[in-house]
Formats: C-alpha cells, sequence, structure tokens
C-alpha cells in the first residue's frame, strides 16, 4: 500500500518537474514512468541494503538507463528524462539539517548531515556518469560495427 | 546548394537556440556538426562554452568564422528537442536557405509548451509529493504545497529582482523557509519545518545545471563542467543563504 502510494506519488513529483522544464507533451508519458521506476530501484535497494547512499547511486543508474532507453524509443533527447527524473534523488533534507544545526552552533551535528549530503550528492552524479560513459561507449561500438 | 555563409548562419541560429534552451555542450556541437554535414560542408570545427559558440568552416577556399554570444540561458527541454529533430530532417532533405531559417525563427519564436499557470500549479502539487517520499506524515502535504506555490509566485512577482541572478533563488528559500516556519509555530509539533521547507525550494534546485555538468565532464568539456560545477553551488548556496535569513526567525 504504502509503496504503491510513493511509486505514484514519484510518478506525479517527475511528471510535474517535466512539465516545469517545459518537456514535449509527447513525452510526458515516459518522463513519469522514469520516476516509477527509479522509485523502485531505490526502494528495492534499500530493502537491501538499507543504505540512503547506496539505494541513491542504483536510483542514479536507473534513472540514467530509463533516459537512454526512452530517448530511443520516443527519439528524444536523453537529457530530458534525466534532468527529471534525479530531482527526487536530491539530498534536501539533509543539506537542512546540516544548516539547521550550524545556525544553532551545533556544528558536530551540522558537518556529519554536511557528509552525508555530500555523499549522496555524489552518488547521484557517479550513478549519471557511469550510464552517461556507457551510452557513450555502446554508441561507438555500435559505429564500428556498421 | 548554399554558401558557406548561408550554412554557418543556419548552424551558428540553431546551436545559439539549443544552447540558450539548456543543452550540454556535446549535444550543441553534434548539432552543428550534423546540419553542415547536411548542405556538403565536411571541415567544421566548433568551440562552445556555456556563454558562447565559436564556429568555423573551411570551404576549401576560405575560412569563415562566426561567434554566437549566449547572454541569457532559460530551460525549454521542449526547443531542445525541436531543434534535434530539424537537424535530423535536414540529413533526409536539405531545406533551402530561407526555409531553414524560417523553420528555426519559428522555434526561437514559439510560444513555452505550457503557461504559467498551469506550470505553477502542476509543480506545487508535484512538489508536495515529496511529502510522501521522505515519509513525513501527510499532514504536511497541504504546508508543502503551499510554500511550493507561494515561493513560485513571489518570484514572478518580484519585478526586477528576478533579472539578478541568483537573488530568485534566495528569495524562494527564505519564502519557503517563512512558510514552514509558520506552520510549525502556530499549527504544532505535527508539522515538520524541515519537510515543508525541502518541499518549497525543490523546483528552485539546480538540477539541469548538475546533469549538464557531469555529462559535459565526462564528454572531456572541462571548461563547461565546471562553469557550470560553478553554477551549481551558487544556486545551492543562495537557497540555502535564504532559508538561513528565515530560519533566524526560529529563535523568536
Amino acid at each position: 500500500m504504502r509503496i504503491g502510494l510513493e511509486l505514484i506519488a514519484n510518478f506525479i513529483l517527475v511528471l510535474g518537474f517535466g512539465i516545469l522544464l517545459q518537456a514535449p507533451k509527447k513525452s510526458l508519458l515516459s518522463v513519469g514512468l522514469t520516476g516509477t521506476i527509479s522509485w523502485g530501484g531505490f526502494l528495492l535497494a534499500n530493502n537491501l541494503a538499507s543504505s540512503v547512499v547506496f539505494s541513491t547511486f542504483i536510483a542514479a543508474i536507473v534513472v540514467g538507463v530509463c533516459g537512454e532507453v526512452f530517448a530511443r524509443l520516443n527519439k528524444l533527447p536523453a537529457t530530458i528524462f534525466i534532468v527529471a527524473g534525479i530531482l527526487p534523488l536530491v539530498p534536501g533534507v539533509p543539506a537542512y539539517y546540516m544548516m539547521y544545526h550550524m545556525i544553532k552552533g551545533d556544528y558536530l551535528q551540522g558537518v556529519e548531515n554536511g557528509i552525508n549530503t555530500l555523499m549522496i550528492a555524489g552518488a547521484i552524479s557517479f550513478g549519471i556518469a557511469i550510464v552517461g560513459g556507457a551510452a557513450k561507449y555502446y554508441a561507438e561500438l555500435k559505429k564500428k560495427r556498421d | 546548394m548554399l554558401t558557406a555563409r548561408q550554412v554557418l548562419k543556419i548552424a551558428g541560429q540553431a546551436g545559439k537556440i539549443i544552447l540558450s534552451n539548456g543543452a550540454e555542450i556535446y549535444r550543441t556541437e553534434h548539432t552543428i556538426k550534423k546540419i553542415c554535414h547536411a548542405y556538403g560542408i565536411d571541415d567544421v570545427e566548433s568551440f562552445v562554452t556555456p556563454t558562447g559558440i565559436f564556429l568555423s568552416i573551411d570551404d576549401g577556399e576560405y575560412i569563415h568564422t562566426k561567434l554566437k554570444r549566449v547572454d541569457n540561458r532559460i530551460i525549454n527541454l521542449d526547443k531542445i528537442s525541436k531543434v534535434n529533430s530539424f537537424s535530423r530532417q535536414l540529413q533526409d532533405d536539405p531545406l533551402n536557405y530561407e526555409q531553414a531559417l524560417a523553420q528555426l525563427n519559428k522555434i526561437k519564436t514559439d510560444k513555452p509548451e505550457y503557461n504559467f499557470l498551469a506550470v505553477t500549479i502542476l509543480t506545487s502539487i508535484a512538489c508536495a509529493m515529496y511529502v510522501i517520499l521522505v515519509r513525513a506524515n501527510y499532514i504536511n502535504f497541504f504546508p508543502a504545497l503551499l510554500a511550493s506555490f507561494a515561493s513560485q509566485l513571489m518570484i514572478k512577482q518580484s519585478g526586477f529582482l528576478k533579472e539578478i541572478n541568483y537573488i530568485p533563488e534566495m528569495i524562494a528559500g527564505f519564502i519557503a523557509g517563512l512558510v514552514a516556519l509558520l506552520f510549525y509555530r502556530f499549527g504544532g509539533a505535527v508539522y515538520n519545518s524541515s519537510v515543508i521547507t525541502v518541499s518549497g525550494i525543490l523546483a528552485f534546485v539546480p538540477g539541469v545545471s548538475a546533469t549538464n555538468a557531469i555529462r559535459d565532464a565526462i564528454d572531456n568539456d572541462l571548461i563547461s563542467a565546471t562553469s557550470r560545477g560553478t553554477e551549481v553551488i551558487l544556486s545551492s548556496i543562495s537557497l540555502a543563504a535564504g532559508v538561513a535569513l528565515s530560519l533566524g526567525g526560529l529563535s523568536l
């Protein structure tokens, strides 16, 4: 029940960001599906390893793969799907707590949350970079074969 | 058959549209190259940074160069995909000069796909969904929606301030933090001020710049990657500063 609700919530979230970034109308369904599938990956990884950094990394990879697949299916740039898809993974809450504790003078807690934020952000960029590199490699391989 | 000068104009225009609407460097250079190839010019070099395009083609006799300055960047993925399909279509049948320029002009002046009200309302609902994702109490849903809606509306109404870089982010952070703080103080502890604030500023998180920075870095466009990375850091800092301004009221 809760999982279903979260999957639907992420569908709407990513769809809404697609509209904010003016994604083409025909891509909207795929944009939303990117959100649902990536959140499925997040929940699965979180169930296996119960580490937010690892789950975010897996979810970022899933977003990248979904982006490349949907880009080829719809003949649209992959950026459309990836940009909207990574937004729910953004480490907003740890970043907020970092600032909150820093302002209160509780620097140790602040630094702890800050490192958490940086690690999650790094996981997202690492995931996107891996898929981007793989897509480039695949395209070169395909060109060589022709 | 088009002259080299005309090809240069079409390619430069297409590159400028795609870059100023938030495309990566790789895609811009690729589009320029594809358009020149479609018109039978193979010797083309382009150097693209987030703020300008340098473009030079060699038609065998002369070298022609064009420089395009990009001074304001917005995000419109629809235009990127339109220029993308334009360059793909050129390869099948090269349009003549007037037709190609007219088509590019149409893409450039086209209205956004969705109007402001629809974007604001749908984005607010989307931001409020963040409450469900982080498993906070569902009672936070409405404050989150309000925070996101208020910050977006405030920026629309802020006049000349929204023209200054990084000020809109600060305003958004301030408004979102303020709404969260009000709910927390007068509504009690069921309201989670961190989740409300983050939902409120989610629409201003520099996701496009961050993605582009990463993709530019892996494509070896280091100038663009570092400058976009700086943009991401500055945007995040101004969001944080805005929230910090309103958090000052926490001790009241």
